[in-house]
C-alpha cells in the first residue's frame, strides 16, 4: 500500500528461508540507504524463528521520513533468495504484485522457467545464481551478500560503495564473521556483476 | 547544541545505546523475549569495559525489581527492562518502588499476556503498570525509545518517582531505522553525574539514617498514599521541564500529546506507540478525500494528559480510540476509558467510539484505521448503530 504523502518511497519485500541472512540482508539493504543520508526501514516479519522456515522481510527506502510501521503488502521490488520458495509459497510471494513488479531471484533456473513458475509473463525479472557464488566464495548456502549486489545493480537503490560500507562495518563488529569479510565483499560484486535481466 | 550522527539502529539496539552513554550504575536483567536481545547488546558493553554498570543477573522480574529498589533507595542509578508476563510477574514491586519513592528506570518492549501465548507486541502489558503511580511514556519508534530513555532519568530523579519507557516489542525493537543519536558527552552531561546526594535520602548516607519500606498502621497510611498522590500531580511539570531541557540539546521539542493535522479536524483517531505513524498515513489518505480528519499520539500516558487531551479534542465532533489492549469489562480499553474520562474537562462532548487493535502483533495497515474512521463517522451521523461501545478493528469472525 502505497503512502498517500510518498509517492517516492520504494517498498521492497524479500522472502527467504531461515539461515540465510535474508533479514540482515534487508537491514544491510535499509542500512546502506541511511548511509547515503536516506530515511530507511527494515521490519522482518516475526514468525517463529527456525532455520529453514519462509522468511518475509519488509525494506523501505526514502527521501521522506517513513511513517508507516505495516508490512510492505504492495512491493514495487519482491526479492526471492531461496528458489523453492517459488513451488511452495507463489501465492504469498505473489501477493500484492502487479505487472510493474520487479523480481530478483537467486535461482540457476533459465528465465523462462522462473517466469512460468512464478506466472510473471512480463514483469521485470533480474536472476543470480547467488547460492552458487555463496558456496564458490566461502562454502556455505548463504546467498545475502551476494543478492544485495544483485539488487544493488537491478534497481539502483543503494550503490555498491554504501553496501561495502555497510557490509565492512557489520562484518568487523562481529568476532565470528570477520574472518569472512573479504569473501563476503567478493561475493556482494559477484552478484553485482553475474545478475542478468531476463528477456 | 549537541554532535550528532544518524545511523542505523534497531529499536533494542537503540536502547542499549542510550543505556550505554547513560552509563547506569545498576542494571538488573532477567531475559525474556523480546527484551532479551536489548540486553544482550548492554551484556557486550559491560563486558568490553565500555560502562560501569554493575550487572545483576537475577533469578526472576520479582527479584529484579526488588534488586532495582534496593540499588535506588541506595543511591545509585538502577535500570530493569522486561516485557509481557515478565512486567506481569514484577508488578507487585512496582507498587513497592514507587511507594517508596525511589527512582527506576523500566523498559516496558510491549509484549502481549499469555494464554494463548503470543511474544509478540501489544500494551496489555503495560496497562498492568496504569495504576502502580509509575511515571509512563511511550515511544512511537526508535528515535524515540532512545530520546524518551535519556529523558527518563532525568524526570525520574526530579519526581522521586519511578519511570517507564515503553517501545513496541518487534515492531520496534528488532526492525531497523535511522536513528539520531547524540554524542556521549552532551547524555551524560544532561543526565548529571550519579552522585547518591542527588536523590533526597540516599541509604548510602551513613550520616544520616532513614528508613525505607516501613510499616504504616491504619493511622498513617493514607497519609503516605495523600503525599504519593499530591506529588504524583507536580510529575506533569517535571517532564515539562525536563522535555523542555532536553529540547535545548537536541532541537527535538516534545509535548505530552503529538496532534497531527487535528487543527480543523472534525474526526479525530488516538493511539498510542509505533502505530501512530501508520495512522498519521490514513489520516492523509482520507484528507486526500477532503475529509477532516486528524490524530492525537499519546506520549506521556501517566500521569495522564487531561488538559491538553481535553483542549485538542474541544472542537472535534468524533473520536475514536485505538486500543492495542482490552480490558475485558463491558466499557472498553483502558485508553478509551481514559479518554472518555478527560472529555469531563472539556464542554465539547464529542461522539466517542473504542476499536481494539493490533492483538499480539497483529499487522495494523492504513486501511485498517481508514475504516475505523468510515464506522466513527457513520456512527456520529446516526446512519449506522451500535450495542457497545468498544469493537474489535480485525477480527476473522
Amino acid at each position: 500500500m502505497t503512502t498517500a504523502t510518498d509517492k517516492g518511497m520504494k517498498e521492497i519485500r524479500w522472502h527467504g528461508r531461515g539461515g540465510q541472512g535474508t533479514v540482515t540482508a534487508a537491514k544491510m539493504l535499509a542500512s546502506a540507504a541511511i548511509i547515503r543520508g536516506k530515511h530507511g526501514q527494515a521490519m522482518p516479519e516475526f514468525g517463529l524463528e527456525r532455520s529453514g522456515t519462509p522468511v518475509k522481510v519488509s525494506t523501505r527506502i526514502s527521501d521522506h521520513i517513513i511513517n508507516t510501521r505495516a508490512p510492505v503488502d504492495n512491493p514495487e521490488i519482491v526479492i526471492i533468495t531461496d528458489p523453492s520458495l517459488m513451488f511452495t509459497i507463489k501465492d504469498i510471494i505473489k501477493a500484492g504484485t502487479d505487472e510493474n513488479t520487479v523480481f530478483i531471484v537467486n535461482t540457476n533456473f533459465p528465465p523462462d522457467k522462473v517466469r512460468k513458475i512464478l506466472d510473471i509473463p512480463n514483469n521485470e525479472l533480474w536472476i543470480v545464481d547467488a547460492s552458487k557464488i555463496a558456496l564458490e566464495e566461502f562454502g556455505r548456502n548463504i546467498p545475502n551478500t551476494a543478492m544485495l549486489g544483485a539488487v544493488a545493480k537491478a534497481t539502483g537503490i543503494v550503490d555498491l560503495d554504501a553496501l561495502k560500507q555497510e557490509i565492512t562495518e557489520a562484518f568487523e563488529a562481529s568476532s565470528k564473521l570477520r574472518a569472512l569479510l573479504p569473501q563476503n565483499l567478493k561475493a556482494l560484486e559477484r552478484g553485482y556483476e553475474e545478475v542478468y535481466k531476463a528477456e | 547544541m549537541a554532535q550528532t550522527k544518524v545511523i542505523a539502529l534497531t529499536g533494542n539496539q537503540a536502547a542499549a545505546e542510550a543505556m550505554r552513554q547513560i552509563n547506569f550504575d545498576i542494571a538488573a536483567v532477567y531475559p525474556i523475549s523480546p527484551q532479551t536481545e536489548l540486553m544482550g547488546f548492554f551484556a557486550e558493553y559491560v563486558a568490553n569495559g565500555e560502562v560501569d554498570t554493575e550487572m545483576i543477573a537475577v533469578d526472576g522480574e520479582h527479584s529484579a525489581m526488588a534488586t532495582c529498589i534496593g540499588a535506588a533507595a541506595a543511591g545509585a542509578r538502577t535500570i530493569t527492562a522486561s516485557a509481557g508476563p515478565g512486567i506481569a510477574y514484577m508488578v507487585e514491586n512496582l507498587y513497592v518502588a514507587s511507594g517508596m519513592r525511589v527512582p527506576i528506570v523500566l523498559l516496558d518492549v510491549n509484549r502481549a499476556l499469555s494464554a494463548p501465548l503470543s511474544i509478540h507486541c501489544d500494551h496489555a502489558d503495560s496497562m498492568l503498570t496504569r495504576d502502580t503511580s509509575w511515571i509512563s511514556i511511550f515511544s512511537e519508534n526508535a528515535q524515540e525509545a532512545y530520546h524518551n530513555i535519556i529523558m527518563a532519568v532525568k524526570i525520574s530523579e526530579k519526581a522521586m518517582f519511578p519511570i517507564i519507557v515503553n517501545y513496541d516489542g518487534y515492531i520496534v525493537s528488532h526492525s531497523i531505522e535511522d536513528v539520531e543519536i547524540l554524542d556521549d558527552e552532551t547524555v551524560r552531561n544532561f543526565v548529571g553525574p550519579s552522585d547518591i546526594h542527588r536523590i533526597p535520602y540516599p541509604l548510602l548516607d551513613t550520616d544520616k539514617p532513614v528508613t525505607y519500606g516501613a510499616t504504616a498502621q491504619p493511622d498513617y497510611y493514607t497519609e503516605c498514599k495523600y503525599q504519593q498522590h499530591v506529588d504524583f500531580l507536580k510529575v506533569y511539570d517535571i517532564v515539562r521541564e525536563v522535555f523542555d531541557e532536553f529540547a535545548e540539546i537536541s532541537g527535538k521539542r516534545y509535548d505530552f500529546i503529538e496532534e497531527y493535522k487535528t487543527e480543523d479536524a472534525e474526526y479525530i483517531g488516538i493511539s498510542m506507540g509505533s502505530s501512530f505513524g501508520t495512522l498519521k498515513d490514513a489520516v492523509d489518505r482520507l484528507r486526500e478525500q477532503g475529509r477532516k480528519v486528524g490524530a492525537i499520539k499519546i506520549r506521556l500516558y501517566r500521569p495522564f494528559p487531561v488538559k491538553e487531551i481535553a483542549q485538542a479534542l474541544s472542537k472535534a465532533k468524533g473520536v475514536v480510540v485505538l486500543d492495542r489492549a482490552d480490558s475485558f469489562d463491558g466499557i472498553g480499553g483502558p485508553l478509551f476509558k481514559d479518554i472518555a474520562t478527560a472529555l469531563l474537562a472539556t464542554e465539547n462532548n464529542p461522539y466517542l467510539h473504542n476499536f481494539i487493535y493490533g492483538l499480539g502483533g497483529r499487522e495494523i495497515h492504513e486501511e485498517e484505521f481508514m475504516r475505523a474512521f468510515d464506522r466513527l463517522e457513520r456512527l456520529e451521523k446516526g446512519i449506522e448503530t451500535r450495542e457497545n461501545f468498544v469493537e474489535y478493528l480485525q477480527v476473522r469472525e
